[in-house]
């Protein structure tokens, strides 16, 4: 094969890409079942029951939980999640009685706080009354039951864990008898589509307990079905995304009258971070002077660090120039640390998860002008070959990306480290690049792949 | 008993449970499996089941490292989550033996509105994309549930765009729902190669042998079988991992073929044979000192080479027995139980080559059962005694509860099949399944053994983690389950495919 080794090809120029509805070479995203499954299978003690074919949560297990920093199965994930693993039969008769007869199956035999229905393409295109078989069961157990109706074709992996959130909004939440006045939602950190989701949001957790803040934090350790019914009870959600959430925190606002605030990126390095605190600290009428003394404190702590490794980056890559390939949250929070505060110099960044055109914009305002004007070439492409062209016409030093880009910044003699979906080349537990030191924690890694000897 | 010649005119293949009566759901002793063989079992459906895979899931990943070919599927863009890793895991292979490894697929990425108006017209976009894109020989068109269900026309699509496009486009109907037996898909893959992409044979190769291999067979086995049949002056046309197109076109020329995996290699054998004239080759598969010895003498058999055969066995055999031995002694003296989980090839090999390494074979979980299962639980009956053999898509439940019962110390199976290992009995768990090229996946052959049996000594050496685990991770079954033992307590009796 000539295309991919040699040079772009005339019928396919990057210049018509950035088409998520097209043809596709491995985005870096799966479908929206597997954006709920995701969630489902992430939301501690939740009982994911695929009512779909056999092959589709299985794909997730092999794809997703892979890629996403090879992700072991937990609690019952992997091969032990429960499916309809709907056949002929039900694409002629239709899947309620399938369905049914699963649902109390599980029922019977799997210990949970929540068992989670996850509709994909074939209830879909056959027209199975899901909602009915749902409002019976409802009448006849007593276990919570949710229904996510989330084929594949519906959308992305990111709407799908906006679809989980959003069904649990609509069929489980209710008004809280007080509102919490310290109690902040996080969302937008969707479990596995952005692999390092785990010590992000851990790392949230823990900074906003340093101004007095809890943060309900549904997804992973220390959340839980618990966390999900509290969501009405907040005082703000924060969005960490310039898009992911967003229609889940203004449903919350809708339903529930909980005000939120989006905060278009991962938070990376000390001025991102303390820009979070801020506008938390703000909506929630904090002490301000409390505020900016953890501010200071953190601060100060990652600016050590930052001093230490400033010799190190300024000898070896001075202003070296920068790529980014990520999601939208990603791309803003690393390249914005990497260029303000870690003096590389930005040349290309590309924003892989087909953000709706109001988060475009700000992702442009984000990476518009950065520190001494500099501003990178920014280009929204979902899909593979292009963004891989792409690459391949562009210059320069640093690669931060996915592992798909792993072999070709090899070809180009470049560094690289993964920092987005998919992580295929690094087991991923609590690593995140997020808060006051996650930059520092960056440096310390890019810098693991510039040392010699290497 | 005659079976059906397999019809290459036809669209597809037949669905397995038709053709080979294959079925899902058994636990039980291997006595009683084979006691009513020849009668067959029929087919129970599950009122509780876990996920395990589909027609279209088989299908895709074998396709995804032909080198030259574009796996295209015509489906919502989930259906390709499998193959996320399909370049960057092949790229550490040695690099001074390696084919090229820049493999590529492409979807439809099916959304609601092509659904609506139907997908024909955005497959033939993306086929055309697909040849300017990569240039390849061949188009491998993946159907999926969605293209099923809208009706959508692969033959119709492929015969209007082939004229204009170079690559050989291979539709292959390989919907998730039409079977119940997932490994249908490989029929579905095999017929379309032959129906669409394979060559009227010019000639027979006297000395080339077609070696089924899938993706889990690793690049050490791969070296190692690519070694064997080297010795016997024999080359081997490996397919379709890392096959080029040209190859899987040469099938129909080959003298011989040969599997890695009996469920694997079914169709494509009876197919050659059927059409071409080829024989075949399906038991012994080269797992097991034994058993690879047999497998060379039978190869050496059907193509013509039994004189020099007796003499590379003899040298292979005085080269790895002092070995065996060694690892024997040691794994003999620690009185290990072992549990296999696995596709047929291995299922079936690995009792085999575990009783030859000094281990007790307490069961097996095998994905599916048929006529071609039935010699191999023979063999090993006669060289192990009785063991349990459990028939099913994983389900993981059901494997807890049977592990939990049979107490192995080792638990051999797939990674990522529900945390069994970790939970039950603080087993340590080793892969039988890693596409890497990492020498510690190898497990056919003669080095495979020697390699299979060092892993398993020092994965019983040390069950630390597992045991903490066991520990500390909460099981998701309720407690009756355990306590019920009966692992098919969900099997509806009587109940039709």
């Amino acid at each position: 094969m000539t295309a991919a080794s040699g040079g772009p090809q005339a019928s396919v120029a990057p210049a018509a890409g950035g088409d998520a509805r097209g043809p596709l070479e491995a985005p870096r995203f799966t479908c929206a079942f597997g954006g709920a499954y995701a969630a489902a299978v992430n939301l501690h003690r939740a009982i994911p029951i695929g009512h779909t074919g056999g092959g589709c949560i299985f794909q997730q297990v092999f794809g997703t939980n892979l890629a996403a920093g090879a992700q072991g199965v937990g609690y019952v994930g992997g091969t032990a999640s429960p499916s309809c693993n709907l056949s002929e039969k039900e694409v002629i008769f239709g899947g309620a009685d399938r369905l049914r007869e699963q649902v109390e199956a599980t029922l019977e035999l799997l210990d949970g706080d929540l068992y989670v229905v996850l509709g994909g393409c074939i209830p879909a295109l056959v027209g199975d009354d899901v909602p009915a078989v749902m409002r019976e069961l409802r009448a006849r157990v007593q276990h919570p039951l949710l229904y996510v109706d989330t084929p594949g074709f519906a959308g992305n992996s990111y709407q799908g864990y906006e679809r989980f959130l959003l069904a649990a909004v609509d069929q489980l939440l209710e008004p809280a008898a007080e509102r919490a006045p310290r109690l902040v939602n996080v969302l937008g950190v969707p479990p596995n589509l952005d692999p390092y989701w785990k010590g992000t949001l851990r790392t949230v957790r823990s900074l906003l307990a340093r101004v007095g803040v809890e943060a309900n934090v549904v997804f992973g350790h220390g959340g839980g079905v618990g966390a999900l019914r509290r969501l009405p009870a907040a005082a703000l959600t924060v969005v960490l995304s310039p898009w992911v959430g967003v229609r889940v925190a203004r449903a919350l606002e809708e339903r529930f009258q909980v005000p939120w605030l989006r905060f278009p990126s991962i938070p990376v390095g000390t001025a991102a971070t303390a820009a979070l605190l801020r506008q938390v600290a703000e909506r929630l009428g904090l002490d301000r002077l409390e505020v900016e003394r953890v501010v200071a404190e953190e601060q100060a702590a990652a600016d050590y660090l930052l001093d230490v490794a400033g010799d190190t980056v300024a000898a070896l890559s001075p202003s070296l120039h920068l790529a980014v390939v990520a999601d939208s949250a990603t791309a803003v929070g690393v390249t914005r640390f990497m260029v303000e505060e870690a003096g590389f110099y930005p040349m290309l960044v590309v924003v892989t998860d087909d953000p709706p055109e109001e988060a475009r914009a700000l992702v442009r305002e984000q990476l518009g002008p950065l520190a001494y004007g500099l501003t990178p070439e920014l280009v929204f492409e979902p899909d593979t070959f292009r963004i891989q062209t792409l690459l391949r016409s562009r210059d320069y030093g640093l690669l931060l990306a996915s592992s798909l880009e792993k072999f070709l910044a090899r070809e180009k003699k470049v560094f690289y480290l993964n920092v987005a979906y998919p992580s295929h080349d690094r087991l991923v537990l609590d690593r995140t690049y997020a808060g006051f030191g996650g930059g520092a924690l960056l440096l310390e890694d890019v810098f693991a792949q510039l040392l010699q000897p290497y | 008993m005659a079976r059906t010649p397999i019809d290459l005119s036809a669209r597809t293949c037949p669905n397995r449970e038709e053709r080979l009566r294959s079925i899902k759901a058994f636990y039980g002793d291997a006595d009683e499996l084979i006691g009513t063989a020849s009668r067959g079992v029929p087919w129970r459906n599950r009122a509780f089941q876990q996920n395990g895979g589909c027609v279209n899931s088989s299908t895709m990943m074998r396709l995804a490292t032909v080198r030259d070919g574009v796996v295209l599927s015509h489906a919502p863009i989930g259906c390709t989550g499998m193959i996320y890793g399909y370049r960057e895991v092949y790229q550490s292979l040695p690099a001074d033996e390696r084919p090229p490894a820049d493999f590529h697929w492409i979807s439809t990425n099916l959304l609601e509105r092509d659904l609506v108006f139907g997908g024909e017209g955005k497959l033939a976009a993306t086929i055309r994309e697909a040849e300017a894109r990569y240039r390849p020989e061949a188009i491998f068109i993946l159907s999926s549930c969605a293209s099923g269900i809208v009706g959508d026309d692969l033959e119709g699509v492929v015969s209007n765009l082939q004229p204009e496009v170079r690559a050989r486009l291979v539709p292959i109907h390989c919907e998730g729902f039409r079977s119940q037996v997932p490994q249908t898909g490989f029929d579905a893959l095999w017929h379309a190669v032959l129906k669409h992409l394979a060559d009227r044979p010019r000639r027979r190769q006297p000395d080339l042998v077609n070696l089924v291999a899938p993706f889990s067979v690793t690049w050490g086995d791969r070296r190692e079988l690519l070694r064997l049949l080297g010795r016997l002056g024999l080359r081997a046309n490996i397919v379709p991992e890392f096959a080029s197109v040209a190859e899987l076109r040469q099938v129909t020329e080959a003298a011989l073929t040969v599997t890695t995996c009996q469920s694997f290699g079914d169709y494509l054998q009876k197919a050659l044979e059927d059409n071409y004239g080829i024989p075949f080759l399906r038991d012994p598969v080269p797992i097991s000192i034994d058993q690879t010895c047999d497998w060379l003498r039978r190869v050496a058999e059907l193509t013509g080479r039994s004189d020099r055969v007796e003499a590379v066995i003899a040298e292979e055999l005085a080269a790895v027995r002092p070995h065996l031995e060694a690892l024997r002694r040691q794994l003999q003296a620690r009185k290990v139980k072992v549990f296999i989980n696995a596709g047929q090839g291995r299922a079936l090999g690995l009792p085999l080559l575990a009783h030859e390494l000094g281990l007790e074979v307490s069961g097996i979980s095998t994905l599916e059962h048929d006529e071609l299962a039935v010699d191999g639980l023979k063999k090993i009956r006669a060289r192990c005694g009785n063991y349990k053999v459990h028939v099913a898509e994983y389900q993981a439940a059901e494997q807890s509860a049977i592990v939990e019962a049979l107490k192995p110390d080792v638990y051999t199976g797939c990674p990522m099949t529900g945390a069994v290992y970790k939970r039950e009995a603080g087993m340590a768990r080793m892969h039988s399944f890693r596409s890497d090229p990492s020498p510690e996946g190898q497990q056919y052959g003669f080095r495979g053994a020697i390699t299979y049996g060092h892993v398993l000594l020092r994965v019983i050496s040390n069950p630390s983690l597992n045991r903490r685990l066991a520990g500390v991770t909460p099981r998701p079954y309720r407690r009756w389950w355990y306590e019920k033992s009966e692992p098919l307590t969900f099997l509806k009796e009587g109940s039709a495919a």
